[in-house]
């Protein structure tokens, strides 16, 4: 089959949902669910970001306020509180985006690697990479201090970085593995036999089939890397710290200030919603292309 | 139609050791990261070492695991620890269902539908923590507020003995059920469609179909969803400890805030590396019983 | 020609004498030194945290401070005395596990006897004889001194004077009557069928807080951690005193805050520590509790508290065993072993806590608890806090440290005993269930720890 031939099908695949689910959307029923199971998703999101502006008295009545003034004065005492607060941002930015980078091409090699060689124990390995996803954050936190503070790690992005990637090497090889299971070989083998070279064959057939389950998993290592935080506390201190681990500072005072906590906890989770409302489609067509196949 | 054969044809075996190098990045990096650690965790529990008595810390070989073996608030975080994992994960795996189910296809709606229900799993854990212990609470928390509306004095969700527990599993199942129902449209989309046709032909009714053509087709995709997400509910910590710090009592510890309390509350630090080395041998026979049971669902699916 | 030479060459050597003081005047003595903070924030530290910047302008070093909530520092610390590599230089040192810590600290008394005059003139006024000895004896461990306090607190009745004036009720000095008041303060005061406010509220959090309240209250009642009320390593070690938590005074103690808090405390008491005991007070949710003397400060500061001037400070009650409700604690810095800039760090905590440097935070930050007498006697104290002034003396004096025994092992049995606390006041456990079973782990913990052989 050809390269083309196969892309249709694909395309083909998408539409042909409506028999098997069995369902319209229209339907009253399921209407009413999903709105009340949608009530249940989004609301406790929307009552953290909208008690971040409030004021420290409004925070707190019980009957809550419903209308009121939006007020900044909860953000502003967020970077009183932490000085260090814009830096947190823009080292989560530089974190995240780097770990996901390498973490995405290394996981993929990997994934190929095992998908198509026949290599001795590639089950082994496979689960290898699966088994570092088993230990409790508690193992680890000891040992990698101890490993960061030898070689100079400690409160630096590169450290920060390796850890991320260790941790999300396990989902992307087991997702992009199932992707490219899925690639028949006959196509590559077609390309090969042309005498083009490995590469190209990689670069030019492989690689845009793979692309939605390369998009998927890199959206998920985004999240995680972004929300990562036992690495995050443990191993910064000012200059590497990111957003999730600055947290705590506003944990604990004389008296919990609600409205700080909910202003500096939106500010962590605004960047990761605004990019889940762009990127929430190639999530689920990523998915679809046989990543869940394992 | 999907090739779902796995074929590894000949020209493939001159270049074995290419195979290897593709692989060998990914196995440096994790080699290199976690064989200390876990060598590390397992020499230190089979060592006695108390944090306040630096200077004495020996070997004492299996006593750490002996001693949890008899301490009865080690099967206590045990016991809760599979409540939490069983019930978070099936419950988030029907919702999860019932949901991919409803928004797998086309309709006006869907694309906005499934942003929402993304939404959850995307928020930092120790945000949703502290979030959530906010609308628990009794007297400043809306929780109570919008229930004592409709007329029902709701109880301390997070203090009181008997909700505890299932205020932090509703908490997990609120913020995981976005990756099952993922993972579960994605594997609804990625059905064939003859099965379905021929038992359409057939004049199966709906819910035959459901149980004979769409469930055997989806297990595969269904168990790789349990496999993490059962892995990843067994070991959180985060949310538990925001809320509710274990508490009252025990009745919300888990197998790695039990852990974590003996690390740094009562500065055990070989007893609580023991609980570590247990928690991941148990996920470790865990999956390696499911990953052997889905191989042998694909010999049958006749791959 | 040679005369432009000779006068250039002298003009430079005039320039150079001349700057050589001036360079030497603009090397400051710890320069290049970093301080490296971790600490918990506290509202009456807030003035001398904004007045750091002084310290760094005189000193050269720089400050930073890495403040989060009180669990997280410990766990944060509790990692870096594990790993014996610390990244902060001057750490928070608890008074009731100084003990158990002491190998991890820097004994700081060579740095008092030598360095008591401040590295810059005028910088500071430290003089160990201006602290309370009490305090700075806490922190003395086998001779060492290991930290220096900069916070002090003893068990005080918080309590609103404006309910017990309006209900006519009698400010309770034992623990009947303190059962009595509670009953009557809690109240539906707007009659719409939910109670409004709550007799009391004490912390029952697991977790190393309400360790000390566990203590205090059984203490009030008779009771000790051990037999004969032996309270250091040594006499229990010599005495062979067993642990005696399942006594009957214990056992009465909890079952009376057992009691007293689940019928007439805020239904999510269980989880609360001091942060949230203060928060309902502020809020005007209860009408005592038992906690911090110095809280009475924020709970009159307009600017946090919404019953602000309404609040008054009481001895705690007496148990029967004519005893009152203890809950000493003292904080002070330290600097950790292996840590860096320890010159500087010394530096720091000297100017931190020299009477000089926390005279100017006692108005602004409510800041009622200096560990200076000389600063609570003085005029200005009285006149700014009088009758409450007076309320933290008696507290004070009412104070009796015994009440926690000290010895290296002790945060496994405040563990437990916060444990069976915590289970008796949610009601999951009887009190003689639950200190039946702390006595018999914390017995096992002694023997394992050796004292009784």
């Amino acid at each position: 089959m050809s390269y083309t031939m196969y892309k249709r099908t694909l395309n083909a695949n998408r539409e042909k949902v409506h028999i098997i689910a069995g369902k319209r959307l229209m339907n009253m029923v399921s209407m009413i669910a999903l709105l009340v199971a949608a009530i249940i998703a989004l609301f406790p999101i929307y009552w953290v970001i909208v008690s971040a502006f409030k004021t420290e008295k409004e925070v707190f009545i019980m009957p809550p306020v419903w209308i009121f003034v939006p007020t900044m004065q909860a953000f502003k005492k967020v970077f009183e509180m932490s000085s260090n607060f814009g830096r947190c941002m823009t080292n989560s930015i530089i974190v995240t985006v780097i770990s996901v980078i390498l973490t995405t091409i290394i996981g993929s090699m990997a994934a190929y690697g095992l998908a198509r060689f026949r290599l001795k124990g590639s089950k082994d390995i496979s689960f290898y990479m699966l088994s570092t996803r088993f230990a409790p954050a508690i193992g680890f936190v000891i040992p990698f201090y101890l490993i960061y503070m030898r070689f100079g790690l400690i409160d630096t992005r590169l450290g920060l970085i390796l850890a991320n990637i260790t941790i999300n090497l396990s989902f992307t090889v087991w997702m992009m593995k199932g992707v490219f299971e899925e690639i028949p070989v006959a196509l590559e083998e077609a390309a090969l036999i042309d005498g083009m070279p490995r590469f190209g064959v990689i670069r030019t057939i492989t690689l845009p089939l793979a692309r939605p389950g390369i998009v998927a998993t890199a959206i998920f290592s985004t999240i995680m890397c972004w929300n990562e935080f036992v690495f995050a506390f443990t191993l910064t201190q000012f200059n590497a710290r990111t957003l999730p681990a600055e947290m705590p500072r506003f944990l604990s005072a004389n008296n919990i200030q609600w409205d700080v906590l909910s202003a500096a906890g939106t500010l962590v989770i605004v960047p990761m919603l605004i990019f889940a409302f762009f990127v929430q489609r190639y999530l689920i067509r990523g998915l679809t292309l046989g990543a869940v196949k394992g | 139609m999907k090739i779902t054969k796995h074929l590894f044809p000949k020209w493939h075996l001159k270049d074995k050791y290419l195979g290897v190098l593709y692989v060998l990045p990914a196995m440096f990096v994790l080699l290199g990261m976690t064989l200390y650690p876990f060598l590390y965790c397992i020499n230190l529990s089979l060592q006695k070492w108390d944090l306040f008595q630096p200077n004495k810390r020996y070997y004492i070989g299996f006593t750490n695991y002996i001693s949890l073996f008899i301490d009865p608030n080690f099967w206590n975080a045990l016991k809760t620890t599979i409540i939490f994992t069983v019930v978070s994960v099936i419950v988030s795996f029907i919702i999860g269902l019932v949901l991919a189910s409803l928004l797998a296809g086309k309709g006006r709606f869907v694309g906005a539908f499934r942003t929402i229900f993304v939404l959850p799993m995307i928020i930092t854990p120790i945000v949703i923590g502290t979030g959530f212990k906010y609308l628990y609470d009794p007297t400043s928390g809306i929780l109570n507020y919008v229930l004592s509306l409709i007329r029902i004095t709701a109880p301390a969700w997070t203090t009181n003995p008997k909700t505890a527990l299932l205020s932090v599993i509703m908490v997990d199942i609120w913020q995981w059920t976005p990756f099952m129902f993922l993972i579960l449209i994605a594997g609804i989309q990625g059905l064939p469609k003859a099965p379905f046709e021929a038992a359409a032909c057939d004049g199966a009714s709906c819910w035959q179909i459901l149980k004979n053509v769409t469930f055997p087709l989806m297990k595969p995709v269904v168990l790789i969803a349990l496999l993490f997400r059962a892995i990843d509910s067994f070991r959180t910590f985060d949310t538990i400890y925001a809320i509710t710090s274990g508490g009252p009592g025990m009745l919300t510890t888990t197998l790695n805030l039990f852990a974590y309390i003996k690390a740094f509350k009562m500065y055990r630090m070989g007893e609580a590396a023991a609980v570590a080395i247990i928690i991941w041998t148990i996920v470790f026979i865990f999956s390696q019983l499911l990953l052997k049971y889905l191989s042998t669902q694909k010999v049958v699916q006749g791959k | 020609m040679l005369r432009r030479v000779i006068v250039v060459t002298i003009m430079v050597l005039i320039a150079l004498i001349i700057s050589v003081p001036v360079l030497g005047a603009a090397e400051k003595p710890l320069q290049g030194q970093v301080v490296v903070v971790c600490n918990w924030p506290m509202s009456i530290l807030d003035p001398v945290h904004k007045i750091i910047k002084e310290f760094e302008d005189a000193t050269g070093a720089r400050v930073l401070l890495d403040l989060m909530g009180e669990s997280a520092v410990r766990e944060r610390l509790t990692m870096e005395f594990a790993t014996k590599n610390p990244v902060h230089n001057v750490v928070l040192l608890d008074c009731w596990n100084s003990e158990e810590l002491k190998d991890y600290f820097v004994p700081l008394n060579d740095f008092i006897a030598q360095k008591s005059k401040p590295v810059v003139n005028g910088l500071d006024d430290f003089n160990i004889q201006d602290f309370d000895p009490s305090y700075v004896n806490i922190m003395n461990v086998d001779g060492q001194q290991i930290g220096l306090p900069y916070y002090w607190e003893v068990a005080g009745l918080h309590y609103r004077k404006d309910l017990f004036e309006k209900y006519n009720v009698k400010v309770p000095t034992n623990i009947d009557e303190l059962l009595e008041a509670a009953k009557k303060l809690t109240l539906d005061t707007n009659g719409d069928g939910i109670i409004d406010i709550y007799g009391i509220a004490m912390r029952s959090v697991r977790g190393e807080d309400s360790g000390l309240m566990c203590s205090g209250a059984a203490w009030s009642f008779g009771g000790t951690w051990f037999e004969g009320g032996a309270a250091t390593a040594k006499e229990i070690r010599e005495k062979k005193a067993r642990p005696s938590v399942n006594s009957k005074q214990w056992i009465d103690a909890f079952t009376f805050y057992g009691n007293l808090l689940s019928n007439y405390g805020p239904p999510g008491v269980t989880s609360y520590s001091w942060p949230e005991v203060m928060r309902d007070m502020e809020e005007g949710k209860l009408a005592m509790d038992i906690d911090a003397n110095y809280f009475v400060g924020p709970y009159n500061d307009p600017k946090i508290s919404k019953v602000a001037g309404k609040v008054s400070l009481a001895v705690p009650p007496k148990g029967p065993g004519g005893r009152v409700n203890q809950h000493g604690f003292v904080c002070g810095l330290g600097i950790p072993k292996g840590a860096k800039d320890q010159e500087a760090a010394w530096e720091f905590i000297k100017w931190y806590t020299a009477k000089s440097t926390v005279a100017r935070s006692i108005i602004p930050g409510m800041r009622l608890n200096p560990c200076h007498p000389a600063l609570i006697e003085s005029d200005e104290y009285k006149k700014a806090f009088g009758e409450i002034g007076d309320a933290m003396l008696a507290t004070a004096a009412a104070a009796d440290w015994e009440y926690m025994p000290r010895f290296p092992e002790i945060s496994q049995p405040t563990f437990i005993l916060v444990d069976a606390w915590s289970n008796v006041i949610a009601g999951i456990k009887t009190p003689e269930e639950a200190l039946n079973e702390a006595q018999k782990e914390i017995l096992k913990v002694m023997t394992e720890a050796g004292y009784y052989k």
